[in-house]
């Protein structure tokens, strides 16, 4: 993808691995990237630092990527930022449920390629603005 | 007494002239005289003592001694009670009283004086046969109450009524009751409230119409124990009719411990697929980066092992994925989120990902669209990988020539065609094509994957009302059709 974004994203991730992928993925694209480690600091950052949007992990340390998503959309202050959820647990009670939570799109990690998730990015930015 | 053996015979009559004369007479029509007696005190003496299979009673017998004693019918009475002979009855007059004392003892014959040779061997012979059958009827009773007692699953039958009429001793384990406590109760009682209503209306609706879809089939559901607590219970029921109406009977069963395993078998699944995908995620996401120039430029070399990886990777990834998706199917925890679906945007998806494998063997992808759009109503992530499935095979097998693939329409149905010039599969392979054990009989792939492929996409594809079906060629090449509900103008 070409083009340029700019916006922060925030990534709340607990390995390191996949937080690395992704930054090289978004900070390519023009994205300014924050990462938080566990649920808890994910929710912290998410209010102090009202990122344009979140890629949000299911399986988290202290906080579930689910509560972190239900404390988002319960916030007035925080229910309008889009979250991407991303996990590996791709089956169809764990989308349903992020889904109904009020996530604007679930990706499966490793079911295609990390980058294609600009595509998903620009579209829910650009329906936002 | 079996059929065969000589049928024993004890004769009771005070007048000695004529048990001689009985014995004598019945001696030579080939029964055996085991007792004598002369009066009722006697004759229950000798019942003890000989056991024979049927006593021929003189019903009038005065007392010995100025006794009164025990007439005919009493100590017949006594003799089929305590010993469960039975008796036929010999008396000179048929008076209506005695006949109907007679009655009450359950004479199995009543001859009257003077006797004649055939009125006595009918009576007999009909006498042990009678006794025959009851024999037989309370073997087969005995060996059916055993099998009925001694079973661990609660057997229940249940009246048109909805009443319990019968239970085995396995209810008081599941469900806390005395079989006497909740016999001529209603059934409903032992399924939780919540769910009786919508038992009762189940029986009614076969008591009226003979129909139900449980009917023979096993159901799991919830019992409801004396305590109050509940239980995850699996039944079958089935009907049976007799002049009294419908009955039903109940077979259940306790599936605790089974759900729990399932539970955790399920919980176990999802967490090592969890912890093994998630690592080849990673890789795989690493390996993109790369390939996509985030860690700078790469040669050509680099690119190659790099691609190699990837491949490896993405294979290992879609094996768990469809061992997990196997373990979903299995336990019937699959759903569809139906939507509507444009094929040419599945069939692009699905195609894009093995572009790169035929392109290095060589084949052609050729496409085949109508001008006007097609648009089905299917679960979208799930055709997309039940077609991916099926376009996989068609490039693994296929060595050399093309893959052709046609979207069309066919009355109600959406279809996509998926044609390779591949090897072909022999017709032995085709029934059991999409069956899961088929894994086991064919010779083991070295390209990769478990074979389960298949199995998937058939299955998925059946849960939005569609199908998938082959013909094949061996040596010319397969033909998979792939058929999925057409979207319908108002829904």
């Amino acid at each position: 993808m070409d083009k340029i974004y700019d916006g922060t994203i925030l990534i709340v991730e607990d390995e390191n691995v996949f937080r690395m992928i992704y930054r090289g993925v978004l900070e390519n694209a023009g994205f300014e990237v924050i990462e938080a480690e566990n649920g808890r600091k994910g929710w912290e950052a998410i209010r102090t630092r009202k990122p344009d949007l979140v890629l949000l992990d299911l399986i988290l340390p202290e906080m579930s990527g689910y509560e972190v998503l239900e404390k988002i959309r319960q916030d007035p202050e925080t229910k309008e930022i889009p979250v991407i959820v991303f996990s590996v647990m791709g089956a169809d009670e764990n989308i349903q449920k992020a889904l109904q939570l009020g996530a604007n799109f679930f990706k499966i990690k490793g079911a295609s390629s990390p980058s294609e998730i600009l595509e998903q990015i620009d579209k829910i930015l650009s329906r936002n603005q | 007494m079996t059929d065969t053996q000589k049928a024993k015979l004890m004769l009771v009559d005070d007048e000695v002239i004529i048990t001689n004369q009985l014995e004598e007479f019945l001696t030579l029509m080939g029964y055996e005289i085991v007792a004598v007696a002369s009066s009722g005190v006697e004759a229950i003496y000798m019942a003890r003592l000989n056991r024979p299979d049927l006593v021929l009673m003189d019903v009038m017998m005065p007392g010995r001694d100025g006794h009164p004693g025990l007439d005919g019918i009493t100590a017949a009475r006594r003799i089929r009670e305590e010993f469960n002979i039975p008796s036929i009855f010999i008396t000179a007059y048929g008076g209506d009283q005695i006949i109907s004392r007679a009655k009450d003892v359950e004479a199995f014959g009543f001859i009257v004086k003077p006797l004649q040779e055939q009125e006595l061997r009918a009576a007999i012979e009909f006498a042990l046969y009678r006794i025959r059958m009851e024999r037989r009827l309370r073997e087969s009773e005995e060996k059916y109450r055993f099998v009925v007692s001694t079973a661990a699953e609660a057997i229940i039958t249940i009246d048109s009524k909805g009443n319990i009429a019968f239970c085995n001793p396995a209810v008081e384990k599941l469900f806390g009751y005395e079989t006497e406590e909740i016999r001529g109760r209603p059934f409903s009682f032992i399924v939780p409230e919540r769910l009786r209503l919508q038992f009762e209306n189940e029986i009614n609706r076969i008591v009226l119409t003979g129909e139900s879809e449980i009917i023979g089939k096993t159901v799991e559901s919830f019992g409801s124990r004396k305590d109050g607590t509940e239980f995850p219970m699996e039944y079958t029921l089935t009907t049976w009719e007799v002049r009294e109406g419908i009955f039903f009977t109940i077979i259940a069963r306790d599936i605790t411990e089974r759900k729990r395993i399932e539970q955790m078998k399920s919980d176990f699944v999802s967490l090592v697929s969890h912890q093994l995908k998630s690592p080849i995620a990673a890789v795989l996401g690493c390996i993109d980066n790369m390939l996509m120039g985030l860690t700078g430029d790469l040669n050509g070399r680099q690119v190659e092992y790099l691609e190699a990886m990837q491949e490896i990777s993405e294979r290992n990834y879609r094996i768990i994925s469809d061992l997990l998706n196997v373990s979903r199917i299995e336990r019937g925890i699959l759903s569809v989120t139906i939507e509507h679906v444009q094929l040419f945007e599945v069939i692009e998806i699905a195609v894009q990902n093995h572009t790169r494998m035929a392109e290095d063997k060589g084949l052609e992808f050729v496409f085949d669209y109508p001008g006007d759009l097609i648009t089905v109503h299917a679960d979208r992530d799930k055709l997309i990988e039940a077609l991916s499935n099926v376009v996989h095979n068609a490039v693994k097998f296929t060595e050399k020539g093309f893959i052709r693939i046609q979207a069309k329409k066919d009355k109600e149905y959406g279809i996509i065609e998926v044609e390779d010039s591949g090897r072909g599969i022999p017709e032995e392979a085709l029934a059991n094509l999409f069956q899961k054990e088929q894994i086991f009989q064919g010779a083991p792939s070295s390209q990769g994957g478990c074979g389960l492929g298949l199995y998937i996409a058939k299955q998925f594809v059946n849960l939005m009302d569609g199908d998938i079906t082959v013909s094949s060629k061996l040596g010319e090449g397969s033909l998979f059709t792939f058929s999925v509900p057409l979207e319908r103008s108002g829904n």
